[in-house]
């Protein structure tokens, strides 16, 4: 404990006061609502299913969106420009973008394209946007050749891009 | 991590295996024995508010990525990077300091005179605060080490960091812990 004359807290008192930290009260239906949630989920739902019939549908679907992909280019709102951002990252196992652009709201996926490049295009409107990479799903890096650099506020910095109009030069 | 009261963990490659197969409700167990822990994480790191739905989210990512869990690692730590980046994600989402709980989550369980509980109670909420105030990272070493009391080497697991990072950062953070808390005139104070 300090004293009104020294104000340094030793570190017993540190520990002790973040020791005394307890959890919040907890509710007694937790779990109930816990797997009601997964219950409900549909991405919990090929877990029910039989393996060999869990495989098949997911071999048609990707052979459906393959083809989509094939066939129907990207549709690129009025008033938006496709801007593309990669990030070379060899031995990742994922790579996602999150940003301002959905006010960081869901990620969005970058796809491997090879020798450790991961890429995605986006449409975006004109504006100055932040954003930041997530790879494996946990680390949260700024983009190493963004334009700019401001602080997150939580130690780290976003990446800054600067979008302009469909007319105007990049 | 913490067992909740719980024995051991030999149950849990058992729980794990049948959820793989489908068995939804052997994720149950999992999900009461380390509800608390989840909580505990999450109250430190993110709004009160939002506590109770990323503890949920938690579990529900979990689920969904259990093919992504390695067997031979501890489940508690890889549920507790689950957590840590849920309310990552959170601070990300609402671009806000954190609104901790305040006094009210102090560990009710010892019994002192109300003078000592006074006192408890105040501190309590200067630790809080300071907590709040901290940069993410630090908070997130400071929770784990000292409020999860977890040993460096599972901190480093937890964070992706080398051990030797983990101790470093966390004398650091102490110390930006002790100048904000120590700027506090309401910590370590009696009335009279």
């Amino acid at each position: 404990m300090a004293s009104e004359t020294d104000k340094r807290l030793t570190d017993a008192a540190l520990d002790a006061g973040l020791r005394a930290l307890a959890a919040p009260p907890m509710a007694a239906d937790f779990a109930d609502r816990v797997m009601d949630r997964i219950g409900q989920s549909p991405r919990c739902a090929w877990r029910r299913w039989p393996r060999r019939w869990a495989v098949a549908a997911m071999v048609m679907v990707g052979a459906g969106a393959a083809l989509v992909a094939v066939m129907v280019r990207p549709a690129v709102p009025a008033g938006a420009r496709l801007v593309r951002f990669v990030l070379r990252r060899p031995g990742a196992t994922q790579v996602a973008l999150a940003g301002s652009f959905n006010d960081w709201g869901r990620r969005v996926a970058l796809r491997a394209r090879g020798h450790g490049l991961w890429s995605v295009r986006l449409p975006l409107k004109a504006g100055r946007y932040t954003y930041v990479f997530v790879v494996n799903g946990h680390e949260v890096i700024p983009d190493p050749h963004a334009e700019a650099y401001r602080p997150d506020g939580f130690g780290g910095e976003n990446s800054v891009i600067v979008v302009n109009g469909p007319r105007e030069v990049a | 991590m913490e067992e909740s009261g719980h024995e051991g963990r030999d149950e849990e490659p058992a729980w794990i295996a049948r959820c793989r197969r489908g068995e939804t409700a052997a994720f149950r167990p999992l999900v009461e024995r380390y509800a608390r822990m989840v909580h505990t994480v999450i109250s430190r790191l993110a709004p009160a508010a939002d506590v109770d739905d990323l503890a949920q989210q938690t579990f529900l990512a979990a689920f969904e990525r259990l093919d992504q869990y390695r067997e031979g690692a501890r489940f508690s730590t890889w549920l507790c990077q689950i957590a840590i980046n849920k309310a990552r994600d959170e601070y990300r989402a609402a671009r806000r300091r954190p609104e901790l709980g305040d006094a009210e989550c102090l560990d009710e369980h010892r019994e002192d005179g109300p003078e000592d509980q006074a006192v408890r109670q105040e501190n309590g909420g200067a630790v809080v605060r300071a907590l709040g105030r901290l940069a993410g990272p630090d908070r997130e070493l400071l929770v784990l080490k000292y409020v999860m009391e977890e040993s460096f080497e599972t901190v480093a697991e937890i964070l992706g960091i080398t051990v030797g990072a983990a101790k470093v950062r966390a004398l650091r953070a102490r110390e930006r812990f002790r100048e904000i808390l120590s700027k506090d005139e309401r910590y370590g104070k009696r009335d009279g």
